[in-house]
């Protein structure tokens, strides 16, 4: 029996957005940061990034567009190789993509540590080294690595705590300064069941629900007047969850 | 350190063991090289008895494993009673050939098999993977004895390559390219017989490996990271999937070793084979303990070099 995991899903995705992706479980959140990522091809619809339809490139085309597109995953433990160091995860596509030596390129991730609020000091560490905030930390300071076009986040902070949570959310916010020029601005895909955290990272946000996109639109409106079950659930969840726990750490 | 010295004294243990077996086993089989000199009218009783003794074959057993270990600090391994000399000298030279035909075949076994095994992982389910897992399975039933004497049959009639032996008459008056190139000659047959003997369980063994870790997260992580599929497959699933192939590699080298004694005995390569077959039809006591000893310590010192390897791969064992 075939299942559709998506189903007339439709959206735009402008240069420095931030997007809130949220939904219960099995809504089909994570199908579409797969195929956004390039990493399961839709079985029909079409994908386009930059005007180009991604059903029809080639995999070396691909191959090019992917490192634009960079996906979080939520579970940090397992996204790197464990026998490489901090240094070789982050070096990798320099290597491929750059003719960078190896003292730039440690310069470089030190560089990208320090904007990840990770120390130079771990670089010759393994990943499992690490505690769970420091590989997610690691895991976006890699997304940033290749600059990408796109950043999508898919449950990156569900299994972080709250402290945790706020700092990477920072990080988030200092990725879309004003001040730094829009091309070089990444867009930010939030895919989340957390609504409170969307709320204060994202300016827009789509709710899906069964494959579908039942509403979407800007992040306050859509929060203030839900026009879909659905979403009036996930407010009501969310609402639910802030008012029985502490109060969350400030961002 | 401690992992390796604990490693180099299972090692050790086991080869004091083996001594102790083969020696016991050895000396309890029925009849001895001196029981077919019985059967020779020429030679008296009296001279029997007194060879038996000039070879301690008239002490007790653990008396007789005393003396020859001794001749073994000795540099001796006994005394070949068909050779009339020490076993050392006599086992070394087959030894050698023997390591040269197995290294050879062992490094181009895994040459082939980590490709293949990779590749098949890489395209589980399509041809490729069904032409190299059905190879391996009809590899697999073959027995070894009938694929050596296949490949004999077809060295001998289309004369393609020599089909016996490890070098030609006169050889040894070329100059040194020249004698390399016999000597590859030579070796085509009988490494040919043992790489395809181990092709079968290394192609297995990686492609099952390989496929456990093409499936993990981190896979996918670099894929999304734009990492193209090769660099994938050589720098990051093989190496992460390295620790049981590692294992293996130890493995390997002991089954080309028992392999080769039989492919050995069928190409007449000069090896250990064709010398403890003869050995062991003769009762030649002290050169069956010290072939099977050699062989063992070939086999305990691949595996270590294994454990070696595996040391210096796995920061887990580093830090246990």
């Amino acid at each position: 029996m075939s299942v559709r995991a998506l189903d007339q899903v439709s959206f735009v995705v402008q240069p420095g957005t931030r997007i809130a992706i949220v939904g219960a479980s099995g809504s089909g959140k994570s199908t579409l940061a797969a195929c956004l990522a390039c990493l399961e091809k839709p079985s029909s619809g079409s994908i386009c990034f930059q005007g180009r339809n991604l059903e029809f490139l080639s995999e070396s085309e691909l191959q090019n567009i992917r490192p634009q597109v960079q996906l979080v995953f939520q579970d940090p433990a397992m996204a790197f190789n464990p026998i490489f160091t901090v240094l070789e995860i982050l070096e990798e596509p320099w290597i491929l993509q750059t003719k960078l030596n190896s003292e730039e390129r440690k310069e470089r991730a030190a560089e990208l540590l320090g904007r990840v609020g990770l120390p130079r000091r771990i670089l010759d560490r393994k990943s499992a080294d690490l505690s769970g905030g420091q590989r997610q930390r690691l895991a976006i300071a890699r997304a940033l690595a290749l600059e990408p076009k796109i950043l999508i986040l898919d449950e990156a902070l569900s299994a972080l705590d709250y402290s945790v949570q706020a700092q990477i959310a920072n990080l988030l916010l200092d990725l879309a300064d004003p001040s730094i020029p829009l091309a070089a601005r990444p867009a930010v895909l939030f895919i989340t069941h957390d609504l409170v955290m969307a709320a204060r990272i994202t300016d827009e946000i789509i709710v899906m629900q069964s494959g579908r996109i039942v509403e979407s639109g800007p992040m306050r409106e859509v929060m203030r007047n839900p026009a879909h079950m659905a979403t009036r659930a996930l407010i009501a969840g969310a609402s639910g969850v802030s008012s029985s726990h502490e109060k969350r750490p400030a961002v | 350190m401690r992992y390796l010295a604990r490693r180099f004294l299972h090692a050790a243990m086991l080869l004091a063991a083996t001594t102790v077996v083969t020696f016991l086993f050895t000396t309890l089989a029925p009849g001895n090289y001196f029981d077919e000199m019985r059967l020779n009218p020429q030679i008296s009783p009296e001279t029997l008895t007194a060879l038996k003794a000039r070879y301690d074959l008239d002490k007790p057993l653990p008396v007789r494993y005393l003396v020859w270990v001794k001749s073994l600090a000795h540099g001796e391994m006994g005394y070949s009673f068909a050779y009339n000399s020490p076993v050392l000298p006599l086992v070394a030279v087959r030894a050698r050939n023997t390591l040269l035909l197995t290294i050879t075949a062992t490094l181009l076994a895994w040459l082939i098999a980590l490709p293949l095994g990779v590749w098949s992982a890489e395209y589980a389910g399509r041809w490729l993977d069904h032409v190299i897992t059905g190879t391996s399975a009809i590899l697999l039933v073959i027995p070894d004895i009938a694929l050596a004497l296949g490949f004999l049959l077809i060295a001998v009639q289309t004369r393609w390559f020599p089909a016996g032996g490890m070098a030609s008459v006169g050889a040894e008056s070329l100059p040194f390219a020249n004698r390399l190139w016999d000597l590859a000659q030579h070796m085509f047959l009988p490494a040919t017989i043992l790489v395809l003997i181990a092709q079968p369980i290394l192609v297995r063994h990686i492609r099952a490996a390989v496929a456990d870790v093409l499936g993990e997260g981190f896979i996918r992580a670099a894929e999304a990271h734009g990492i193209p599929r090769s660099r994938l497959l050589w720098r990051y699933a093989l190496p992460a999937a390295a620790n049981p192939l590692i294992s293996l590699f130890g493995f390997s080298i002991g089954a080309l070793l028992s392999g080769s004694l039989l492919v050995e005995v069928v190409t007449s390569w000069p090896g250990l084979g064709p010398f403890l077959l003869e050995a062991i039809l003769a009762r030649d006591l002290y050169v069956v303990i010290g072939g099977v000893l050699l062989s063992t310590v070939f086999l305990v010192a691949g595996n270590f070099i294994a454990d070696v390897a595996l040391f210096w791969a796995d920061p887990r064992i580093r830090t246990e």
